[in-house]
């Protein structure tokens, strides 16, 4: 059922340059600006990871620029700014690039496009959710400039480290590390801003996506990218809560004196804590509980996104389109019952550690499914080689490392011998930089020209996934090889033990490789900067796509469509058919034969 | 041009495989020596899991490239002619189920499943030997004590507890004598701390080869984790609680007399690949890097007994 | 062309695998400067009843005086400290005077790449220096390089205990610049204070200070540690003479020499004394003699044991106003009130804080040993304002305080023990 009211009938009033571009309740615009906010924090958060290598491959070397910065500590790095470039690192690219780039931006601004809808349900809800990431986005940058510095326990951020308080009354200031004082409060109080952000976010997403499809867009007629982006929501409704409760007992923890996460008898040398009865334990359960769930937050709209980009270029409906959405709901569906697969080594009951591995071992297998189906699009294929479809199909290829390594940790005595190790960090970055930003670059190519109405450039598009994909693995697979001697996680300095000092090489390796990669993604940026006002002009439906966002212009109108679209086919009729000199059909077109993709729908 | 692009993620991906094949052979580029009772297991486990899923890599990614090889579109866009395929011709046994998508859609979920379940099925085991706390009565044995120590981590060092040497002694003898006081005293060693203990030794943890061990792992401020990678140990030490860690250490790596570590009993000389690090696991703080300890495997329970002796000695010096 | 772009990545690669900039020594250009912080006169006075929070650092700077979380806040509003000659404030100094002091230090200690001991004209006592302290350049080179890995973030450049990380630890890392250390087997009731013996610096880097952050350094190897020590000693002595010239030499924002005097021959000078003492607390004449221990602990009943630490309970807790005409305080329960579980903490001559250890614990911060509580009790822990209770404690008929001492080190060890604490009959509820 889909109801969607004309807008011809009442003009608006000519909006100022505020209400139409900053404080927009248009989906593309707010889509646009959570864009925009997600590429700077994407370099914020590669110039600290760049800051966090050089620091691992050269430990005790006074670095020529970093040397002012630190001269009471004999021009290197100290350790605490170590802790927090990781910590941010981490913190910046989950919450505030990865995160807004999937659901923020292009949940935004793809759902009521590909739906037929002229709006979202909610338009002030939308633009509220976009601006309450900006206090998130101020204390987060305050956050470097507290007293201390900025948070440093890890993007983790375990009790007692980060949360242990002077007794009420003395301050805020933590006896367990510098960076836990103040910084730490900054650092709680964003992540606050940003998940009722994304919750906001998410209840716009499922009204939408089910009370506001054109007429003919049955719920099995909507694009993956729409039925990742409504699974997506969904997890984020149903996780976010979890973290924000969360979140706010460690604050009160911080700040009030209660201990949700403090026991007794901590001993800080001269500094004695509050009384406390609270369990550590007890946050890494409800911390993990959504941020499991968020890590397939991070990666279900990325797929859904691929799945489109590569059934498009590879002239090929997607294969095994239902098998495709129940994966993403399996994905989903485990992904609640995994969460203590974090936690296998933390001294919670190992018999619970037995449930969790065996629920985490068989959600490899929806995402198995949903590579062979991939590949399966590709076979027999006219494949175009875009920028975007390269990235589309760099995602499958780097995915199946990162979804592989996975089986690794989920196999619990295996991950004694690799938890917290670099093990983790290379599966992480499979996952999160190879899979999930190479299909949130695929995403951008592709759907440039539907937001500005212009193409990015194609060559440097190439010239900049070429350096990146060699790089990236350049960087990110030899990880898996000091996992597996034994290198730990947020360390600076791999002197300090025997088994670890043998990879220093194979660190600078990576560490060089990292500098190639960061510094390419600036070919990206001022290509996606230059575009926008000298790329060239394009129409309606540059890629020869199915989906409805292509039937109108590019950039899309305010109201999106001249008139209410009625849908007539599902998103993936492609291919060649005899006596037809179109290979594929839009989901708008009645008159167009059926594709091959029609004997499997 | 798609010929270009399939054989870049055919190279990278190869150089990606390469790395894993050439990485054993590279000194330190590699698992550690496994040397306790229970790492040839994880080890078998590991390279199990290896095995698959690097059969599972070659043969998606070979599938990938090879497809972004052959069906490349043309410079005019139309379809790619297609030569007849080789591939095609060995895979006839199946085309079957290749040809019927339902099919197919079923055996690449099913097949999978099934190897997924056996790896799950086949870790608990050994899991459970090594962490459920029910299990260590049968790790140990019902007629032996195991070389018992507390260890407290603090930010950022490891400090011990031993018994003393006569008590250690009479843990050690407790097979031959089955002196049910004894049983009883180590039962208590944990609670209570006794005058005499070899308290707070700093960053190194003896132990006896081929004799279990069973440290009470505690913590005074934050979580660390207490990890021997040689071992295939680790375990989270959580503030507000005691949690028992149980092995039996298979290789010494102490010289007899010296006490020195990093001593290869095989070669009898001093190497790195002896040093056996205890290094902290979980982000403690600006120190974590450094909160590492070592490990001393004794060969002989004279040898042992004999470092605890001189421990004490000089824990009591009284000059 | 496209595949050119790949080509560029081999040179990358290659390069890559060269370790580049291996270098853990100090960068040449770096020097020790000349001190910024106040430098402590006197002590401000005797007890303060809080640590200082995470963040603060008593006397960082001059500035710090007038945060209101200082502790020494209130005391600088009502009688300025720097007027009062409790801290003198070196930023005072005009900078002439300043490079003039940097000038001769650096001449006489070097930089921190390239660290020395010099200034000494006495060719025995540089002999002395050389040998028994093992000041030669080469150890302190590698000291130095050592120095920087792994002390300097607590311990700061020049041995300042103001690293970056000082202020987040409590008690705060050591200040060597006096030449003042708390852990020391030296006996110090003979002739005034004496710098520690090497023995003590090294004991502390293998079993560390427990119940501070300072942890045991026992896994780098000894000639590290030998390495470590003779900087610690080289930074000291730089200190010291540092220290003595502000001390002696500085009137408001001057340099005040007497007429004839150089500044090179004011330090040379400071530098003989400060050198021959370190070297006097070598020698093996001048270490604590610790009296053979009387009892035997081995007996059944621990008879002897048991009395013993009753006789300690007594010297520990009995009121004894002739101690307290001679040192001040009444008895050891006087500073560990409740055996330590009241104690406040009390200013030291540092200019930070140093609480009386709360000995019912059992953590021991100059070591667990007996004989390390015994040097505690004998020579005490001047810096910290506890006292040398050897020349105190009562003696036997032979003049000697032999069992004295002892009786006090066993009830010490056995208040931190509760399972033995029932065993001996102490109750300190």
């Amino acid at each position: 059922m889909s109801v969607s009211h004309s807008h011809e009938a009442h003009a608006h009033p000519e909006l100022g340059f505020l209400r139409k571009y900053v404080f927009s309740t248009d989906h593309k615009i707010i889509g646009i600006q959570f864009l925009f906010s997600s590429v700077i924090f994407l370099l914020v958060g590669g110039a600290l990871a760049l800051l966090v290598r050089i620091q691992l491959a050269w430990p005790h070397a006074e670095i020529p620029i970093l040397r002012d910065w630190f001269p009471d500590n004999g021009g290197r790095m100290p350790e605490s700014f170590y802790n927090m470039a990781f910590s941010m690192h981490a913190s910046a690219m989950i919450f505030f690039v990865i995160i807004p780039f999937l659901t923020g931006a292009f949940g935004n601004f793809l759902i009521p496009l590909m739906i037929g809808a002229r709006d979202m349900a909610f338009p002030a809800l939308n633009m509220m959710s976009y601006w309450f990431m900006w206090p998130a986005f101020v204390l987060i940058m305050a956050s470097f400039f507290a007293e201390g510095g900025g948070p440093a326990s890890g993007w983790t951020a375990y009790p007692t480290l980060s949360s242990t308080a002077l007794p009420t009354g003395q301050g805020y200031q933590s006896p367990a590390a510098p960076n836990s004082g103040h910084g730490q409060i900054y650092w709680l109080c964003a992540l606050l801003c940003v998940g009722v952000s994304s919750m906001m976010g998410s209840v716009n997403y499922i009204t939408t996506i089910i009370n506001m499809r054109a007429p003919g867009m049955t719920l099995y007629r909507m694009p993956m990218s729409i039925w990742a982006m409504f699974i997506t929501a969904i997890l984020q409704a149903f996780a976010l809560p979890v973290l924000t409760v969360a979140l706010i007992m460690q604050l009160l923890d911080k700040t009030i004196g209660t201990n949700f996460f403090l026991p007794d008898g901590l001993i800080f040398g001269n500094w004695s804590t509050n009384v406390g009865s609270g369990q550590p334990l007890l946050w890494q359960h409800l911390f993990w509980f959504y941020s499991h769930p968020a890590v397939y937050i991070m990666i279900l709209p990325a797929m859904g996104m691929v799945s489109d980009i590569i059934s498009t270029f590879a002239r090929r409906p997607l294969f095994g389109y239902r098998a495709m959405i129940l994966s993403v709901a399996g994905i989903a569906g485990l992904g609640f019952i995994v969460w203590g697969h974090h936690m296998f080594q933390s001294g919670m009951d190992p018999r619970l550690g037995t449930a969790f591995m065996v629920a985490t071992v068989m959600i490899a297998l929806p995402s198995a499914v949903k590579v062979f189906n991939w590949l399966g699009t590709c076979y027999k294929g006219n494949i175009r080689f875009t920028s975007a479809m390269l990235f589309a199909l760099a995602f499958v290829s780097l995915f199946i490392i990162g979804g592989l390594s996975g089986i690794f940790m989920a196999a619990t005595p295996v991950d004694i011998a690799i938890h917290d190790t670099y093990f983790i960090v290379a599966h992480i970055h499979y996952v999160l930089f190879t899979s999930s930003l190479f299909g949130i670059f695929a995403a951008i190519y592709y759907w440039f020209p539907k937001m500005f109405g212009r193409m990015m450039s194609e060559f440097w598009g190439k010239v900049h996934f070429a350096i990146s994909f060699v790089a990236a693995n350049c960087v990110f697979f030899p990880m898996h090889i000091l996992g597996v001697a034994g290198q730990r996680r947020r360390i600076p300095d791999i002197t300090a033990t025997a088994f670890e000092r043998p990879l220093l090489g194979l660190n600078q390796f990576i560490t060089i490789s990292a500098l190639v990669l960061g510094t390419v993604q600036l070919i990206f940026v001022i290509n996606f900067f230059f575009s926008l006002f000298w790329g060239k002009v394009c129409g309606r439906n540059p890629w020869d796509s199915n989906t409805l966002e292509w039937t109108t212009t590019s950039p899309a109108p305010h109201g999106n469509f001249e008139t209410t679209p009625v849908v007539y086919r599902w998103p993936y009729d492609y291919g060649q058919v005899e006596g037809q000199a179109e290979d594929n059909a839009l989901q708008t077109d009645k008159t167009a034969p059926p594709g091959i993709g029609e004997q499997h729908h | 041009m798609g010929k270009f692009w399939s054989l870049l993620f055919g190279a990278t991906m190869a150089g990606c495989f390469g790395l894993f094949a050439v990485a054993p052979f590279v000194d330190g580029w590699w698992m550690p020596e496994g040397v306790s009772s229970h790492s040839d297991r994880i080890d078998f486990l590991f390279y199990a899991i290896l095995g698959i899923t690097g059969f599972f890599f070659v043969l998606t990614e070979a599938i990938l490239v090879g497809f972004l090889y052959r069906y490349g579109t043309t410079a005019d866009g139309t379809p790619p002619k297609l030569a007849p395929s080789k591939v095609a011709n060995l895979l006839k046994p199946i085309t079957k189920v290749l040809n019927d998508p339902h099919k197919i859609e079923l055996a690449w979920t099913i097949i999978p499943a099934a190897i997924l379940l056996l790896i799950a099925f086949s870790q608990v085991s050994i899991w459970a030997e090594v962490k459920y706390q029910s299990r260590y009565t049968d790790f140990v044995g019902k007629d032996t004590i195991p070389v018992v120590v507390e260890i407290s981590a603090r930010q950022f060092e490891w400090r011990v507890r031993y018994p003393s040497k006569s008590r250690m002694e009479s843990f050690l003898n407790y097979t031959e004598k089955k002196d049910p006081t004894v049983k009883k005293d180590f039962e208590s060693f944990a609670k209570l701390t006794k005058f005499d203990d070899v308290k707070n030794l700093p960053q190194a943890l003896h132990v006896l080869k081929g004799h279990s061990v069973l440290i009470h792992l505690g913590t005074q401020d934050v979580i660390h984790s207490l990890n021997l990678p040689h071992m295939r140990i680790k375990q989270d030490a959580l503030p507000g609680k005691i949690i028992p860690v149980w092995f039996i250490p298979t290789k010494s790596n102490t010289q007899k007399g010296t006490w020195i570590d990093g001593f290869n009993p095989d070669t009898k000389k001093f190497d790195d690949h002896h040093i056996w690090d205890i290094a902290c696991a979980e982000l403690c703080g600006w120190g974590h890097y450094r909160m590492v300890g070592r490990l001393f495997v004794h060969e002989t329970k004279e040898d042992f007994l004999a470092w605890l002796e001189h421990a004490e000695k000089d824990a009591n010096a009284k000059n | 062309m496209k595949r050119t772009y790949l080509l560029a990545l081999i040179p990358f690669t290659a390069l890559s695998f060269c370790v580049v900039g291996c270098d853990e020594a100090y960068s040449e250009a770096l020097r020790y400067g000349v001190r910024t912080d106040p430098v402590p006169l006197t002590k401000l006075g005797d007890e303060y009843p809080f640590p200082d929070q995470p963040g603060q650092m008593p006397i960082l700077s001059i500035d710090n005086f007038q945060d209101e979380r200082n502790p020494y806040f209130a005391a600088h509003q009502k009688n300025d400290l720097i007027k009062g000659k409790v801290f003198l404030d070196p930023t005072k100094l005009a900078d002439a005077g300043r490079q003039q002091i940097r000038q001769v230090l650096d001449k006489f200690f070097g930089t921190p790449a390239k660290p020395t001991v010099g200034g000494i004209d006495d060719d025995d006592l540089k002999k002395q220096a050389l040998e028994v302290l093992k000041l030669d350049d080469k150890i302190l080179a590698l000291g130095s390089q050592e120095y920087r890995k792994h002390c300097l973030h607590c311990h700061g450049v020049t041995g300042d205990g103001r690293g970056p990380t000082a202020r987040w630890v409590n008690p705060h890392p050591r200040d060597y610049r006096q030449g003042r250390f708390k852990f020391e087997s030296v006996d110090q009731t003979q002739t005034g204070q004496m710098p520690p013996h090497r023995d003590d610096l090294m004991r502390t880097l293998e079993v560390g200070v427990e119940g501070t952050a300072m942890p045991s350094f026992v896994v780098l190897p000894s000639d590290v540690r030998e390495a470590l020590v003779s900087y610690v000693i080289h930074l000291s002595l730089r200190g010291m003479a540092e220290f003595n010239v502000f001390k002696n030499k500085i009137d408001e924002n001057t340099l005040k020499l007497d007429s004839g005097e150089t500044l090179e021959q004011v330090v040379k000078d400071y530098q003989f004394n400060n050198v021959s003492a370190w070297v006097k607390s070598q020698d093996p004449a001048n270490r604590i003699k610790v009296a053979p221990y009387p009892y035997d602990d081995n007996e059944p009943d621990l008879k002897q044991l048991k009395a013993s630490v009753a006789r300690g309970k007594e010297l520990f807790s009995s009121p004894r106003p002739e101690w307290a005409a001679k040192i001040g305080k009444d008895v050891c329960i006087t500073c560990h009130k409740d055996y330590g579980r009241q104690s406040y903490f009390r200013y030291d001559e540092w200019g930070t804080f140093a609480k009386p250890n709360n000995l019912l614990m059992g953590v021991y911060r100059g070591g667990r040993r007996p004989v390390d509580i015994y040097y505690r009790v004998h020579s005490g822990i001047p810096p910290s304002t506890m006292n040398a209770f050897a020349n105190l404690v009562p003696t036997d008929p032979g003049g000697k305080n032999t069992n004295a001492l002892w009786d006090i080190v066993n009830f010490v060890r056995v208040l931190g023990n509760p399972n033995m604490r029932q065993k001996m009959g102490i109750y300190v509820d």
